[in-house]
């Protein structure tokens, strides 16, 4: 909550489908079982700097993954839009808290995520449900490296929807920090003359369905993918930045996600003059949140 | 004005317009002579995280010269054997950053890192300098009007000197290991750092270097963005270009191309071939000056932004301890 004049009421208009947690169980369990191939790029006395392959049949995911010696648990970074998965470098930040470090290259190509939909489809937009599960198969993957510890997830963006994702599906997770997330909202931010990321559904629109006769069920249908049906549970420590000009992630929908999630050790740090971008501030409660929550 | 990877033949054989003045090494001797001179007031404490984890968090806060009340941030391994110290440097106009993003250091090369907020930017460093010259467009051409000694990054130089003296005095240092790293202006400090106290900086990563070949980037009207207090400046002071000669020579003291022939240790440098901040001829001027044992890593769809894959060469390139620096992946 924030006493700030400029901040806006808590409000989403995404709705709870009633098959929600049927749809998701459904997914994670029709994910087919992968193949884990790991390599070694470089290794330092901190950790060993690896490529792991997720592969099941010709469906391929890559990620990197960091190997400290004693790891004390293991930490899944989802990227943004419009970016690859994180280098060693800026991965090697979480080691100090006794993380291992995952990260997967997520299918989010800012083009495509936010693609051709089909309502009909669950999800609504089938790349983005192929996002979603690839996000899925890498906290499978990392509950298999690293069995037995605890999971922390942390994403920006599309990223934080991933993390804000594997927090509400796994008892696994423990610690969930996101910057922004999207998709968030939305029926408000797919909604009539949509541009930018969501222009791709604005322009299915106006070629296949140009009087939107067909947006409720298509917007029930991305109800499923909504973050805000991800708000973190109660054994879930859940850190959340929201920059108040984000275009993406609209401020009034990140307030609502965090009023909803029912974890009984959350924060929410605002930024009023940020949008879709990094935050020095928001790092470092990053840090202490993680530091504080697993080393 | 865009540069491709054909345009090769050129950059590759440019070193750079702007003038060295004549007593270029003789003027920073002095400048560096001063601040031995200087008492050292300093104090290091707990930074604003717990003692957990395999890495320690500390603020340094010191005096420079002048009285301005400086800081950096410390980070380095919970170790018991001395280890290596990275002297860092931020962006232009900037700040160190967050103290997660600089744990990357200490966490993959097992470095202890200091990083200096730069005096009057965005940090915590003030500045309780006066300065001959107009303000306006941030600290580029502050002290312009004045003697080269009280210019702006003069000072800034002098500050990272008096650091290094803290630096040395710090436990629990492998002051046989010290490095350099930095992009833009930080890619600029690091460089002049390593010209400055060659006799201590072992490698220097550097990066898109600010400050670079001011001249240059005047006649390509690249004086825009970082630049801009340049086209400010002259502008309001120079519209008819009657004193760029004087302006530029004196500019000259604090051009990283200047600095780039005193550097004596291994350097690993990148260029992104879309950078408008920088200009691409301006990184080539510094690095085709460099005199000893280099390589250039070129980034031809990269701008003046994160390169990832820079920032992981960095760690081979700052763990490696093998004779062959630049191919071997040995780490020590």
């Amino acid at each position: 909550m924030t006493n700030r004049t400029n901040w806006p009421a808590p409000t989403c208009s995404t709705q709870h489908p009633v098959d929600f947690d049927i749809f998701w169980n459904t997914c994670q369990a029709s994910l087919a079982p992968d193949d884990l191939h790991e390599t070694e790029d470089f290794s330092s006395p901190q950790a060993a700097f690896c490529r792991l392959i997720l592969q099941n049949g010709e469906d391929v995911l890559c990620a990197r993954l960091l190997r400290p010696a004693t790891p004390t648990s293991v930490l899944i970074d989802f990227h943004d839009i419009g970016r690859s998965a994180r280098g060693h470098y800026y991965l090697s930040r979480y080691l100090p808290a006794g993380c291992a470090v995952l990260a997967p290259e997520l299918p989010a190509d800012a083009a495509v995520c936010c693609g051709a939909p089909d309502p009909q489809t669950p999800g609504g937009v089938p790349v983005l449900l192929r996002t979603y599960k690839a996000a899925l198969r890498a906290l499978r993957a990392a509950r298999q490296l690293f069995p037995h510890l605890p999971v922390a997830v942390s994403g920006e963006g599309l990223g934080g929807a991933m993390a804000l994702l594997c927090a509400a599906q796994s008892d696994a997770v423990t610690v969930c920090t996101v910057l922004n997330p999207l998709l968030l909202d939305l029926r408000t931010m797919a909604g009539a003359g949509a541009g930018g990321y969501y222009q791709p559904l604005t322009n299915w629109f106006r070629a296949q369905n140009p009087t939107r006769s067909r947006q409720e069920e298509l917007f029930c249908a991305l109800d499923h993918l909504d973050c805000m049906n991800f708000a973190p549970p109660e054994g879930c420590a859940f850190l959340l930045g929201s920059s108040r000009m984000d275009p993406l992630s609209p401020a009034a929908a990140q307030l609502a996600l965090f009023q909803h999630s029912t974890s009984t050790d959350k924060r929410q740090v605002l930024f009023d003059k940020y949008a879709h971008e990094r935050v020095n501030w928001y790092e470092d409660a990053q840090l202490e949140f993680l530091l504080q929550h697993l080393a | 004005m865009t540069w491709k990877p054909d345009d090769r033949s050129f950059l590759d054989s440019y070193r750079g317009t702007t003038p060295c003045p004549e007593d270029f090494a003789v003027f920073w001797a002095e400048r560096m002579a001063e601040m031995n001179r200087v008492p050292l007031e300093w104090e290091l404490r707990d930074g604003p995280f717990p003692a957990r984890g395999s890495v320690r968090y500390q603020e340094l806060r010191f005096r420079g010269a002048d009285g301005s009340l400086l800081y950096a941030k410390y980070i380095r391994p919970a170790s018991e054997q001395p280890v290596p110290l990275l002297l860092h440097f931020h962006g232009y106009p900037g700040a160190t950053r967050s103290w997660l993003e600089l744990t990357s250091y200490a966490a993959s090369m097992g470095v202890a890192m200091l990083a200096m907020d730069c005096r009057g930017q965005g940090g915590a460093s003030l500045d309780a300098a006066s300065y001959q010259s107009t303000r306006a467009s941030g600290n580029m051409i502050l002290g312009l009007d004045g003697p080269p000694e009280q210019m702006y990054y003069v000072k800034v130089h002098q500050d990272i000197a008096l650091l290094i003296r803290i630096a040395r005095q710090l436990p629990g240092l492998d002051l046989d290991r010290v490095y350099v790293n930095g992009g833009s202006q930080g890619g600029a400090l690091a460089l002049a750092t390593a010209a400055l106290h060659s006799d201590l900086i072992r490698k220097a990563g550097i990066q898109y270097p600010f400050l670079s070949d001011f001249q240059k980037v005047w006649e390509l009207d690249a004086d825009l963005i970082a630049y801009e207090g340049l086209r400010y400046y002259m502008r309001w002071f120079d519209p008819m270009g009657l004193h760029t000669d004087e302006i530029f020579r004196k500019l000259g003291y604090v051009d990283t191309i200047n600095f780039a022939p005193m550097v004596r240790c291994p350097v690993l440098f990148a260029t992104g071939f879309q950078d408008t901040i920088c200009p691409p001829v301006t990184q080539y001027a510094v690095y085709n000056r460099i005199t000893s044992p280099k390589r250039h890593l070129l980034y031809p769809d990269f701008a003046h932004e994160e390169i990832q894959e820079f920032d992981d060469r960095l760690i081979r390139f700052f763990c490696c301890q093998g004779p062959d620096l630049w191919e071997e992946e040995e780490y020590v």
